[in-house]
């Protein structure tokens, strides 16, 4: 069954259409891909499903029940967390006080403790800098208090905006193991990548998107083997 | 030296009064980046309103609201309670519907729209005052029957006393607020980035309404402060407080809580030592009634030295 389908979606920047009526679908469990060149309309995408920016028009249907249009903060507490681009942490607060925003919208359910321990065990890394300033961290560091801030929430899809974005190679190679590992853990995963490879490599299923357009679509080693695809996002061969 | 000793006391007194203004405009530029000018208005009309409770009450009469039993024991705190939570109730009540009503509709309007509307609210503000409560100047009690101590030789009243513990009280929780709790977490985020905090859940109107009533709510505590210690409210008032609570906001790094308390005190201690030495120093050429000179140099020069402000830096915006 699909957690999140989008149906026609049309997203404007005063007047002018950044995603132009696209569709597509992430099932419970999966990893999904949406690649695409710089200013295709990911980030846009990412935003309208988030209820940070309005839809002129369309549907995003999560868990059988149409979200677009509601406001953000609603959206979040449906289970439905972002990574979003350039990580967004704040920065003057605490590693500790950034993952425990990142619980706000379960702050009902008890005590952060034991999704802290859930966030510690992904990425150590945290633990110990846990009174450090986001700020201060250094760029993977960041990433990853990004990300463990996101699944602080519990969320039922994570959607993570170009996450291996200014991360050393190797940086880059555990930073999307953690996703896999996140993905075992049962987090539906709706993942935008530059690195188009890597992406693709990792994902059950993809779509690629061209000036608003979705142009492909098909299952990551489909998408991975394709020629145009090869051509315009792998560079070649 | 009891000369010095004295005006020091008197400055800080008016210094933490400052301080609780300088905070409301503080946060609420946190979380808007836009300066609320009808905030000294608000402060005003929280002595106003507290003024009319203790007419309606029978508790102060006349033309020169006397009180005629003297206030002691368990009446004394009931009706000082009356007088603060009622004022702080009215302030905040107009102050959210000035948010609703004004700033929200604005929140992605130009800079300049902003600050025009806010100082439209502020005027607004102050006529519905004159009209609501008259245009005269009014005499308000200091509620406390008068004691006075000698501090170096200089005296120091018990509603200097009670405006300290106030103040220092209303401090304590607004720190602790801030920084330990999760709607002082909420405010810092929203401070720094909006949308980010909505795509975690927060919902960002909530907390900029709590920021509202915290701000209007120290704002009254401020206005009825200075009500009791000048013996006097007036419409107007609300125009001096505001450039005063401004002028400490900026001054300790707008946004930044500590240097706001840091530069309210330094502000009431300027004008009331300097306004205290000016006749002397200019052989009664300029009098106290000059004191503001030295706000103003203090505004100038940390303008120019540090435009951040005292403990401001450029890039944080609501730090306790
Ligand atoms: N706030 C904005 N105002 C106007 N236009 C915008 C705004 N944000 C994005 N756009 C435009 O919308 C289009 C899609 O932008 P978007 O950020 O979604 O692309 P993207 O696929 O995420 O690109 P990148 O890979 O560079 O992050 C671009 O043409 C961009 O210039
Ligand atoms: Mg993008």
């Amino acid at each position: 069954m699909s957690l999140l389908r989008v149906e026609n979606l049309v997203t404007k920047y005063g007047g002018i259409p950044a995603i132009k009526g696209i569709s597509f679908e992430v099932r419970e469990g999966e990893i999904v891909a949406l690649i695409g060149a710089n200013g295709a309309g990911k980030s846009t995408t990412l935003m309208t499903i988030s209820g940070a920016l309005k839809p002129s028009s369309g549907k995003i249907i999560f868990d059988g029940k149409e979200i677009q249009g509601m406001p953000s903060h609603e959206i979040a507490n449906l289970g439905i967390m972002q990574c979003p681009e350039g990580r967004r942490l704040f920065s003057s607060m605490t590693v500790e006080e950034n993952l425990l925003l990142g619980y706000y919208s379960r702050r009902r359910e008890g005590k952060p403790g034991e999704a802290m321990q859930r966030v510690f065990k992904l990425f150590p890394r945290l633990e110990e800098r846990l009174h450090q300033a986001a700020g201060t961290l250094s760029g993977g560091e960041r990433q990853m208090l990004a990300i463990g801030r996101a699944l602080m929430a519990k969320p039922r899809l994570l959607m993570l905006d170009e996450p291996s974005l200014g991360l050393a190679p190797k940086l880059v190679e555990t930073v999307l193991d953690t996703i896999k590992q996140i993905r075992d853990e049962g987090v539906t995963i709706l993942l935008v990548e530059q690195n188009a490879r890597a992406a693709l490599s990792m994902a059950d299923r993809a779509y690629a998107l061209e000036v608003g357009n979705i142009t492909l679509e098909g299952t990551g080693q489909e998408l991975l083997h394709d020629e145009r695809v090869i051509k315009a996002y792998l560079g070649g061969r | 030296m009891t000369t010095f000793v004295q005006q020091a006391l008197n400055g800080l007194t008016i210094g933490m009064i400052y301080a609780l203004i300088a905070l409301g405009y503080s946060m609420v530029y946190g979380v808007l980046k836009m300066v609320n000018f009808a905030h000294g208005d608000l402060c005003v009309l929280g002595a106003m309103f507290s003024l009319t409770l203790l007419r309606a009450t029978g508790i102060t009469k006349g033309r020169l609201n006397i009180i005629e039993v003297p206030l002691t024991g368990t009446r004394l705190v009931l009706v000082l309670g009356m007088v603060f939570l009622g004022g702080m109730l009215c302030s905040t009540i107009t102050s959210l519907i000035i948010e609703r009503l004004v700033y929200r509709p604005l929140r992605r309007a130009s800079i300049l729209t902003v600050l025009v509307s806010a100082l439209g609210v502020s005027i607004a503000l102050s006529n519905a005052m004159m009209l609501v409560f008259g245009r005269e100047m009014k005499s308000f009690p200091s509620l406390l029957k008068k004691q006075y101590f000698t501090v170096l030789g200089a005296t120091y009243s018990n509603l200097q006393v009670f405006i300290a513990i106030l103040t220092i009280l209303l401090l304590i929780g607004l720190f602790y607020l801030v920084n330990k709790t999760t709607l002082g977490r909420c405010i810092r985020a929203v401070a720094l980035d909006k949308d980010m905090a909505g795509l975690l859940g927060i919902n960002v109107n909530r907390v900029i309404v709590a920021v509202f009533a915290l701000g209007a709510s120290l704002g009254a505590v401020a206005g009825i402060s200075h009500a009791m210690y000048y013996g006097q409210t007036y419409y107007l008032t609300g125009y001096q407080l505001m450039i005063l609570g401004w002028a400490s906001a900026v001054i300790g790094g707008i946004g930044d809580m500590r240097g706001c308390v840091i530069a309210g005190l330094l502000i009431g201690l300027l004008e009331a030592v300097g306004g205290g030495y000016l006749p002397i120093l200019t052989g009664g050429l300029f009098g106290a009634d000059y004191r503001r000179i030295f706000v103003f140099l203090v505004l100038i020069v940390t303008l120019v030295i540090k435009p951040a402000g005292i403990l401001g830096k450029p890039e944080v915006i609501v730090k306790a």
